[in-house]
């Protein structure tokens, strides 16, 4: 992943940002990190990544979304993404505790890039959080659409 | 809900190059050990396949699915793979990830728009190569990862 890229991370639950964030810096992912508390707050600053002459839209753009949150869920921030012909190339990895299979069909038909359900057990997070993190470190992030 | 996903995963490794496929296919096995590998040496074959041409044997039934799409190949190539899974409705949720040796930036936003999932350069040596490919076997082994369900 470029060191350019940004990370949108849209976490309402202190506990689970902090272990995402530890995690994925400790698998060597460090790049600028930009957290939202409910999906309100992402969903008014991806809409500003619409502007191109918005400074944050020159840059390569990752988002990492939980589901169940305050004011505007995870599922409409996953939709105003890929719904936008310059935002849909932003991958979108889903990770929630929400476990309902016909949410994860709908994640799946609006385009996520991956959906992983959050482990219960905390070593079995941080696991996952760590694998995740060196995945994201061999992937190219594409620039959002001219 | 299901979640072991390696056990009934299926990987398509689309892939012309024989060395690469026999080094992928090695090392994921040895990370994936329960997931089956079908290999295509060419775009056009992976097609058929998911139009229900049998392929070594093996038949495309419903189930979970990943593509490892390389892009040059002969004939038609990664890219052009990928926009004609990605139209087809049956096999539109299958996750498809770039695994090639380019790392033009045009390749790689046109692949993001036409919807791969992710999009992985091969290094040239070969260490970084075995590593990115314990990194990628590793991710795909996640019990927490939920791949979609096909429906043929």
């Amino acid at each position: 992943m470029r060191n350019d890229a940004g990370i949108l991370i849209a976490e309402d639950d202190d506990g689970h940002y902090s272990l995402i964030e530890r995690n994925l810096f400790r698998s060597g992912i460090n790049n600028e990190i930009t957290r939202f508390r409910d999906g309100q707050g992402a969903v008014e600053f991806l809409t500003n990544l619409k502007d191109a002459d918005n400074p944050k839209a020159k840059q390569p753009w990752l988002a990492i979304l939980d589901i169940r949150m305050p004011k505007v869920d995870g599922l409409e921030v996953l939709r105003l993404i890929k719904n936008d012909s310059r935002l849909k190339v932003i991958p979108v990895i889903m990770l929630t505790t929400a476990s309902n299979d016909q949410l994860i069909e709908q994640c799946h038909e609006i385009g996520c890039n991956v959906f992983v359900v959050k482990p219960i057990e905390y070593d079995d997070f941080v696991a996952s959080m760590t694998q995740i993190g060196r995945f994201l470190s061999i992937v190219e992030i594409p620039s959002l659409c001219a | 809900m299901e979640r072991e996903i390696s056990e009934n995963l299926v990987i398509l490794l689309v892939e012309d190059d024989k060395g690469h496929a026999a080094l992928v296919q090695k090392n994921l096995w040895r990370l994936c050990v329960d997931a089956k590998i079908v290999h295509f040496d060419t775009g056009e074959k992976l097609l058929d396949y998911l139009r229900g041409q049998p392929h070594d044997g093996e038949m495309f039934e419903s189930g979970r699915y990943i593509v490892l799409l390389d892009i040059k190949m002969p004939g038609i190539d990664g890219i052009e793979t990928l926009r004609r899974v990605k139209e087809e409705p049956v096999t539109n949720t299958i996750p498809i990830i770039m695994l090639t040796t380019s790392a033009n930036p045009s390749e790689i936003s046109r692949s993001y728009d036409l919807g791969c999932h992710f999009y992985i350069v091969k290094p040239s040596d070969y260490n970084d190569f075995m590593q990115v490919i314990e990194h990628l076997g590793a991710f795909l082994s996640l019990q927490s990862l939920h791949i979609p369900q096909i429906t043929v």
